[in-house]
């Protein structure tokens, strides 16, 4: 909805409402976004969320390889 | 976010030892103090380190504890995650200096590896698939679905990446065999059988890190044209069977798997079958076969190639869970990144099981090319009870020893080879002073004459009566001319066995023959076990002047074997005894009253035929 800020937890979750990703239409860029993205459109509350995951999985430096 | 990150090993070896009771009562501990929310829980892979398990490292600091129970948690979490103090009895000491180690890359066993295959085991929870994506999963299959079969198969062709089964054939030359082949339909499939007693290498990459076999296997696919693909595990294998389906079920959920990849239009589906149990199934033929519903049983030549007609006679491409695994990397670093670590010809690195008569028993993973010595002394950590190496078994049942003269061997498939053993899938077994070769000999053959198909004479017969020589030898009954017959046996069944179980099972007779001769005929012609093992040339015995009658050996003797009054001298009666040797470990150092003795003499002794 919107103006609603949406919890990502894993990175199948859609970042907002513009997240293109879905069962039916993989996004090629799936990956790389999660990853580094967003990809399709510009937004630091959506990298935010991204970064909140991987920081959670974080647990040494070096963990990271992208 | 998390102050601290705790990663307990959990692979069976570890579970085994009760790391999921650690779990337990950490998370119990935890609640206790209220850091639930503060402290994340990370069940991994295995860490490599076994004789040491259950591990459980304290992240960001990577403070290594080894040992670790359940009931060392209340005062681990009060004292170190409440507190700030390290419990230092938890600790890694280093064996020379006794000192404490706190970070596990500064452990020797940890220091010399170097972890491709093996770089996400003990590092990430492998039931999450995005620990896996943080750590550049699915790029390669990402970077290789826009890249052409030729190229793919050119990466990893040039890379040098030889097939870590044990064969070790040129992976990228068997793509391209598979490529080339015209068909309407096309199979991937990994053998994920390991069948090698002891032999765990390929367990803890599926349990450890299950997304890269997947990722490896859609890459292999893509290479050859292939849409569909089978992992054949063993149902010995539980955990590893669970989590690569659940990392089948996250992949698909992520559409990294199945219909429309990452909107490429390649497909690509991953079943997964269980194997019976069978060792032959490791065997190429004989797997394809068994997926198919049929025994598996090899086929004999003539026969096509896998590559051309195998599951269900449509070209399959067959890899090990190994060379899979690291095929993501290599795509994702390239070709020249590989081929720097490792030798001119044997490129990249071999994971082993190191087990046996060692300190540092585990799963490790060096460059191609290292001493052997190195792995047995260094990262091994030499044998323990200040005994002496005699000698490392490789490669399974289908390899051989190698004395303490190859201990300078750089280890990769060629030299191996040569030295007349076999890197295999990666079984190393070290043995010191008090293993008997021909009993070696003895025990690896009797697995091959159980596991046998029965398809072939050679096979079938022949090591069954390789065995009954060698069981005559141990119990001695051997006979002038059995070693040349042994030998006769074992080069006629490697030429007229139909696949590599029997072509291969007469090898560790043929080289404990060619290195440890002076052991067979020992047993042969003095009826003498030198490393005292064969019960049936063996007597244990009481010198009657160095006893003193203190009567530890009698309390010991749960045959009853021992007689004797307090403070003079006891006897075993030898009909009786069951060569246990308690009596001998219970004898106090100040006397060593008890000996453990050999020959003819002595053999005629044990038989009852007195001096």
């Amino acid at each position: 909805m919107k103006g609603e800020i949406k919890l990502m937890e894993r990175f199948i979750d859609p970042c907002c409402d513009k997240c293109v990703n879905s069962k039916d239409n993989h996004c090629e860029n799936f990956v790389e976004c999660r990853l580094s993205g967003p990809i399709c459109h510009e937004s630091k509350e959506c990298a935010g969320k991204r970064q909140a995951i991987i920081e959670k999985y974080n647990h040494n430096p070096g963990f990271f390889q992208h | 976010m998390y102050d601290k990150q705790i990663l307990i090993c959990a692979g069976t070896g570890c579970i085994s030892s009760g790391a999921l009771d650690v779990k337990g009562s950490l998370v119990k501990e935890l609640e206790k103090h209220n850091l639930q929310d503060k402290v994340r829980i990370i069940l991994s892979g295995c860490h490599g380190f076994c004789e040491k398990g259950p591990i459980f490292i304290v992240y960001p600091e990577d403070l290594f504890y080894c040992g670790v129970t359940a009931e060392d948690m209340p005062e681990l979490v009060e004292e170190y995650l409440v507190k700030g103090n390290i419990v230092d009895r938890l600790l890694y000491k280093d064996p020379v200096t006794g000192k404490s180690v706190t970070s596990h890359e500064d452990i020797p066993f940890y220091k010399q590896q170097k972890r491709l295959i093996l770089r996400n085991c003990g590092v990430i929870d492998p039931e999450n698939i995005d620990e896996y994506i943080i750590r550049g999963g699915y790029s390669g299959l990402k970077k290789s679905l826009q890249m052409d079969p030729k190229e793919i198969i050119n990466t990893v062709k040039n890379s040098g990446l030889r097939g870590l089964g044990g064969a070790g054939f040129p992976t990228g030359r068997k793509w391209e065999t598979a490529y080339k082949v015209e068909s309407d339909k096309k199979y991937v499939v990994c053998n994920a059988d390991e069948g090698d007693p002891g032999a765990f290498m390929d367990r803890s990459v599926l349990e450890g890190d299950p997304h890269s076999v997947l990722e490896g296997l859609m890459i292999a696919g893509k290479a050859i044209s292939s849409d569909e693909s089978y992992v054949y595990v063993r149902a010995e294998y539980p955990l590893a069977v669970r989590r690569l389906r659940k990392a089948i079920t996250q992949a698909e959920e992520y559409g990294l798997l199945g219909e429309n990849i990452l909107n490429s239009g390649f497909n690509f589906k991953v079943n997964v079958k269980e194997g019976a149990g069978a060792f032959v199934c490791g065997e190429s033929t004989a797997l394809v076969i068994s997926i198919e519903g049929k025994r598996g049983m090899p086929k004999p030549l003539p026969r096509p190639r896998t590559t051309e007609a195998g599951l269900w006679d449509k070209p399959t491409l067959l890899n090990n869970v190994k060379t899979l695994s690291v095929i993501p990397q290599i795509i994702n670093n390239g070709a020249d990144w590989f081929a720097a670590i490792g030798t001119e010809k044997c490129k990249g690195t071999a994971v082993f099981a190191l087990t046996g008569k060692t300190n540092c028993s585990g799963l490790i993973e060096v460059p191609m090319g290292i001493k052997l010595g190195k792995i047995i002394h260094e990262i091994g950590g030499g044998i323990p009870g200040g005994k002496k190496f005699k000698a490392v078994q490789t490669g399974g049942p289908s390899g051989g020893c190698l004395p303490e003269s190859k201990l300078d061997l750089a280890v990769d498939f060629d030299t191996l080879l040569e030295a007349g053993s076999m890197m295999g899938s990666g079984g190393m077994v070290v043995l010191d002073e008090t293993t008997c070769m021909v009993d070696v000999a003895r025990y690896f053959l009797n697995f091959t004459v159980e596991e046998s198909c029965g398809q072939c004479t050679p096979c079938r017969s022949g090591t069954l009566q390789m065995l009954e020589i060698l069981n005559d030898i141990c119990e001695g009954n051997g006979r002038e001319g059995d070693i040349e017959l042994l030998l006769e046996l074992g080069e006629s069944i490697i030429d007229s066995s139909i696949c590599g179980l029997g072509k291969s099972a007469p090898n560790p007779v043929l080289s404990t023959i060619d290195y440890f001769r002076h052991e067979y005929e020992a047993h042969i012609k003095d009826k003498a076990c030198p490393a005292l093992v064969c019960k049936k040339l063996i007597i244990y015995d009481i010198d009657q002047e160095a006893c003193t009658g203190c009567g530890r050996c009698r309390k010991n003797c749960s045959a009853g074997a021992i007689v004797g009054d307090k403070k003079v001298p006891h006897v075993i009666d030898q009909e009786k005894c069951t060569k246990c040797g308690i009596c001998y470990d219970a004898c106090p150092d100040r006397f060593k009253a008890v000996k453990c003795l050999t020959g003819k003499k002595i053999t005629a002794m044990a038989k009852g035929g007195g001096n």
